[in-house]
């Protein structure tokens, strides 16, 4: 099996109110089978075995779709590959000799927790502004009750895609939450379940993003670029539609 | 430890009614005097957490992750069963009931595994309400498509990402609730005590994964749902998170363990790449439906596969099944695999795997329609081996996904400990022996949304419950011990042990001994000789494992130790489970008890059980006890797939 | 109040900037007719620059208006890039952008979009532009009264320096329109599959002829053109 060997320059911080910096650390015979977090995994345990502390980072279903990994690979949220969380990033992609630089997701809404580990919270009270339709248990009605075309199932599903990992805020030079917000936005402005609260929730929900301290979209498309769910921002666009209809027309 | 099921007497089909209508209630206004803790927030713990919420419970949710949307619910890709019959093929309640008890293999109780069903439909309706994008017709009625074990077309779906979207919909409605300020939700927390007071369970002791405190929290009820214990394995589908410890607390608490040797091995699966691998990938089943398992008829063959002509192809389940064909139940499929590969005709790298070939289905609908159905189970395939299966066949492999097992919990979803509720993945109640597909998207959340509120009425209705503040002795005496085991697991921190053995290389031994013993096929001999090695490998695990850091801070290390601490323990019991279960039965085949055909030979005189653990301390072995499972509603018949 | 509300959200401030960038985008086609009369002669010219000034109360409110816009465009663009700055408190050690490929080249997931070069550096476009209409201003508008208005444009722009400063910075103001155009249909919401080719063409088209057009005046001056 193909081995490389690689320098890593990695973020370490003790605490979310302690300084950071960068530590190197050179690793050898990583199997280019490897995911990066395997990569990551082989580091830890020779820190362990070495009496060092290893590098904390924030991992779970390592498939992919919980959106819990993620970490700027020299310079790019979820490393080089398009539509790849870090999980899914092998080291079949990097050359032996290589130097990486790993930061975490930085944004003021996301304060760090320790070295790669990250707060996200303020994606998650962006969800609880109107992220839903609200519709208690047992409340439904038959769900053949009204049909919607494939092609708006497939739309909303698109958007429904999001894992909510934040890197679209990584990467965005402004610093901005839209790519996110918007897909849940456009989620359900698509669909016939979505519509009775579909104002409100574009009012609640930005302004919940705007009370987190994200930037403002500057329309530079990093977001969609390094979204591994390749969620377009054809969504913020509508998710901007949707926030001036109801901010010129709703009641 | 005794064992009242509470099962509804009456017809099956009334059952859940009467139920409901002999459950307590308690009036809206007072629900708010009741303070229900939820621990985890998958499928199952989101949905119950949001539906107590809105019910007017105060609910605590506490998750292990830094967001409650990340449960590993999220994972499921294939889809979600439900009775509707919306494609005219026959299906029904009570039909979608027997695929599950014959798929569970009969050791399943009928009343729960009916009212599964029966709140099958409701699950999708309050799922579209919530603006899950099913998967629709090109007129806008809702698609399905048919999953292994079952001949009906029953199963809902999003692309393949169906536990994505119930989920982030469960996530929704919580989310609701939290803005509502009726739930308090605490993510980054890991539950280390369960707290019984006066025979009832009063609470549970966290960690917070961040700073480290010890937080105590007082309630009227505790509900799990914690999910599997699949990661006893090592290498499972699991998330990397996925543990036992919130089982183990309960079980020494009180709680009895239920059916531990149930474990699901699915038969598709992206094969370990080598030494390093932490987990494993599943490739939704769906994916059986058009593809074709097959593997080189000479033995040995090491060509490329598409050097492989037809007639030297081996589609041995379509030959041994010609029912079924490829979508034989997971444990067929599975065990066949294996069955394979152990003779020396696997193929791949590592030898471990069979092909799943696509070509005859490109070839009959085209590429376009089968990347429809499996775009993202494609590029996903792709990513982790680079090889594109529009070209090249598949190389799948089984591997550990589901524990029926778990906590035994009577027809409220209560274990044996009042007040501790079990739902979801972490209790053992719907699925027997061997769960079908998309069928467990469906427990968690009938479990959740449907069944738990009735439950939770009941039992406050019918308890009387003094007040206890975080300050009782009871919580006190938990902290104290969620205190030592941690400071006892940071007793190698300052310095290395000199052996080579970290919190993995012991986890990864284990999941090598349970794998190899207490897999798909189990044998006394294996088995006797793993269970002795299990106080060899705590032993070691005390002796050399370094866990560097302190238990005052987010420490990732710790978590893991305490986890694989408890993981060894799980796999004391299911290891003593498979022993004593000397017959083959739904996921496994107990080498001794097999048929002249060498298939899973079921002793339903011997073992029409649900075999339930009492823990009766660290000195003590565990106890076996045994609820009889009687079946009036349906004949239980030896499984026959072929 | 609801407008207040909404003009101090985050895509308040964003559609702010594109409904005022859309009027000065306006005023741009208006302004570069009137100077294309010079196309038609040097009487031509005169003769429209004297049919605006004979309407100076219009003229004037106009004029209020337009400079109304700019600042209302400057300054919620420079307060939009401070407060984007803060966002992001310790920068990068390695920042890349990924987002290199225009409309249509690339799979991009939107399938539409402007050169991620226009994009970047609206900041620093907008900076020229701003210094270019404060010395357009002065040369013109505030420059001498008695010379007619267009002898004063043959010789500002048949001057070298000032004719390349011109073209500079009309080919920076295509850039920033380049990227502008595109961007306030984005923020406006005004974003459909089957207008992105058209769109698309549009956000490069128009510069490029406003480009040409104004531009084409102090180069054919500077060339030795008369009119």
């Amino acid at each position: 099996m193909k081995t490389i060997n690689l320098t890593l320059q990695i973020w370490r911080q003790k605490n979310k109110d302690a300084p950071g910096d960068f530590e190197t650390f050179t690793l050898n015979n990583i199997s280019t089978a490897m995911s990066f977090l395997e990569m990551l995994d082989l580091l830890n345990e020779n820190l362990t075995l070495q009496g060092q502390e290893p590098v904390a980072f924030d991992h779970d279903c390592r498939e992919g779709v919980c959106g819990m990994c993620g970490a700027m690979v020299n310079g790019i949220a979820h490393g080089p590959e398009p539509e790849t969380t870090l999980c899914q990033l092998h080291m079949r992609h990097f050359q032996s000799g290589d130097t990486l630089v790993i930061e975490p997701f930085r944004s003021r809404a996301f304060p760090i927790k320790r070295d790669l580990v990250i707060d996200r919270s303020a994606l998650d009270r962006i969800i609880q502004a109107g992220g839903y339709i609200s519709v208690n248990t047992g409340g439904a009605p038959e769900a053949g009750t009204i049909p919607i075309p494939a092609k708006t199932a497939e739309l909303a599903m698109d958007a429904a895609a999001c894992i909510g990992c934040g890197a679209c805020v990584a990467s965005c030079p402004s610093g901005a939450a839209m790519l996110f917000t918007g897909a849940k936005i456009s989620q359900l402005s698509r669909l016939p379940q979505g519509q009775p609260e579909r104002k409100e929730r574009a009012l609640a929900m930005v302004q919940a993003m705007d009370r987190e301290g994200f930037g403002n979209c500057s329309n530079e498309r990093e977001c969609e670029a390094v979204c591994p769910k390749a969620i377009s921002i054809r969504h913020v666009a509508r998710m901007n539609r949707e926030y001036l209809l109801a901010s010129f027309f709703g009641e | 430890m005794e064992l009242h099921a509470h099962i509804p007497s009456g017809p099956l089909a009334q059952k859940w009614d009467t139920h409901r209508l002999a459950s307590g209630l308690i009036s809206p206004a007072n629900r708010r005097k009741f303070k229900i803790i939820v621990v985890g927030t998958g499928l199952a713990g989101a949905s119950a957490a949001a539906t107590l919420a809105e019910q007017g419970y105060q609910v605590t949710a506490l998750c292990i992750q830094d967001s409650p949307r990340r449960a590993h619910s999220i994972s499921a890709q294939g889809g979600i069963n439900a009775a509707k019959n919306y494609q005219n093929d026959g299906d029904s309640v009570l039909r979608l009931f027997q695929d599950t008890i014959k798929g569970g293999d009969f050791r399943a109780r009928e009343a729960n595994v009916y009212r599964l069903a029966q709140i099958s439909n409701g699950i999708i309706d309050q799922c579209v309400a919530q603006g899950v994008p099913f998967a629709r017709e090109y007129g806008g009625t809702l698609a399905n498509r048919s999953f292994g074990g079952a001949l009906v077309s029953r199963t809902f779906y999003a692309r393949g990402q169906t536990g994505q979207q119930l989920l982030l919909a469960a996530y929704g409605a919580l989310s609701r609730q939290i803005k509502a300020g009726r739930v308090t939700m605490l993510p980054r927390r890991e539950m280390l005590e369960l707290v019984v007071i006066n025979g009832c369970a009063r609470g549970i002791v966290t960690r917070n994964l961040i700073n480290g405190d010890l937080e105590n929290h007082p309630a009227d009820a505790v509900i799990l749902a914690t999910g599997g214990y699949g990661n006893a394995y090592f290498l499972s589908t699991n998330a990397m998170s996925s543990n036992a410890t919130a089982i183990m607390r309960a079980w020494k608490a009180g709680a009895g363990f239920a059916n531990p040797c149930f474990v699901q091995i699915h038969p598709t699966c992206i094969p370990a790449q080598g030494h390093h691998q932490s987990k494993l990938t599943l490739m939704s089943e769906s994916l059986r439906n058009d593809g074709r398992v097959w593997i080189p008829k000479i033995f040995g063959d090491r060509r490329d596969p598409a050097a492989i002509p037809e007639n030297e192809r081996d589609y041995y389940l379509e030959e041994k099944y010609p029912r079924f064909g490829n979508l034989v139940p997971r444990d067929v499929a599975s065990r066949n695999a294996k069955k394979q590969c152990d003779a020396g005709r696997g193929v791949g790298e590592t030898g471990m795997a069979v092909y799943l070939d696509f070509c005859a289905a490109i070839e009959r609908d085209g590429e376009a329609v089968i990347l429809r159905k499996y775009g993202n189970l494609f590029k996903m395939y792709e990513k982790i081996t680079a090889c594109d299966p529009l070209q090249v066949p598949m190389l799948i492999a089984p591997a550990v996904h589901y524990t029926m097992g778990g906590l035994w919990v009577d027809y409220n979803l209560m274990t044996t400990i009042p007040g501790l509720f079990a739902i979801g993945e972490c209790n053992f109640s719907d699925h027997g022996a061997n769960r079908l597909g998309a069928s467990a998207l469906m427990q968690g959340l009938a479990d959740g949304y449907f069944i738990i509120g009735t439950s939770i009425a009941h039992y406050l209705s019918s308890t009387s419950l003094d007040y206890v503040t975080p300050q009782h002795v009871g919580f006190l005496e938990a902290q104290k011990n969620a205190y030592d085991r941690t400071q006892r697991l940071l007793r190698n921190n300052s310095r290395i042990t000199g052996k080579k053995a970290t919190v993995t290389t012991m986890h990864r031994e284990l999941g090598n001994l349970l794998w190899n013993h207490c897999g798909m096929s189990r044998n006394r001999a294996g088995l006797e000789q793993a269970l002795a090695k299990i106080p060899v490998l705590r032993e070691a695990f005390w002796d050399q494992v370094c866990v560097p850091g302190t238990g005052h801070e987010l420490n990732q290390s710790l978590e893991r130790a305490g986890r694989v601490v408890d993981f060894i323990e799980c796999a004391g019991i299911m290891l003593r489970d498979a022993l004593a279960r000397e017959e083959s039965c739904g996921c496994h085949l107990r080498e001794e008890s097999q048929t002249e055909e060498q298939e899973a030979k079921r002793d339903d005189d011997r073992y029409s059980h649900v075999s339930v653990w009492e823990y009766r301390g660290d000195e003590e072995q565990p106890m076996l006890h045994k609820e009889a499972l009687s079946f009036e509603n349906i004949n239980p018949s030896q499984r026959s797939y072929t | 109040m609801w407008f207040v509300r909404f003009i101090t959200s985050s895509i308040g401030k964003k559609w702010i900037m594109a409904v005022s960038g859309l009027l000065l985008l306006f005023f741009l086609f208006g302004h570069i007719a009137g100077i294309a009369t010079l196309y038609l002669g040097r009487t031509a010219l005169q003769s429209y620059a004297e049919q605006l000034h004979s309407h100076m109360f219009f003229l004037n409110i106009f004029r209020i208006g337009l400079l109304l816009l700019c600042i209302i465009h400057f300054s919620t663009g420079l307060f939009l890039f401070y407060q984007n700055r803060k966002t992001r408190p310790i920068p990068y050690r390695i920042s890349v952008r990924v987002a290199t490929q225009a409309a249509g080249a690339i799979p991009v997931a939107s399938g539409w979009a402007s050169l991620p070069f226009a994009a970047r550096t609206m900041p620093y476009t907008g900076i020229v532009i701003l210094t270019f209409i404060i010395i357009h201003i002065f040369g013109f508008s505030i420059g001498p009264q008695d010379i007619p208005v267009a002898k004063t444009v043959v010789t500002l722009l048949g001057n070298p320096v000032y004719g390349l400063l011109y073209i500079f910075s009309f080919t920076v103001l295509a850039i920033h329109m380049h990227h502008g155009i595109w961007s306030l249909l984005q923020t406006l919401g005004l974003s459909h599959p089957r207008y992105t080719l058209f769109v698309t063409r549009m956000t490069t088209i128009a510069p490029v002829f406003f480009l040409i057009v104004a531009g084409g005046i102090p180069l054919l001056l500077i060339c030795g053109v008369e009119f």
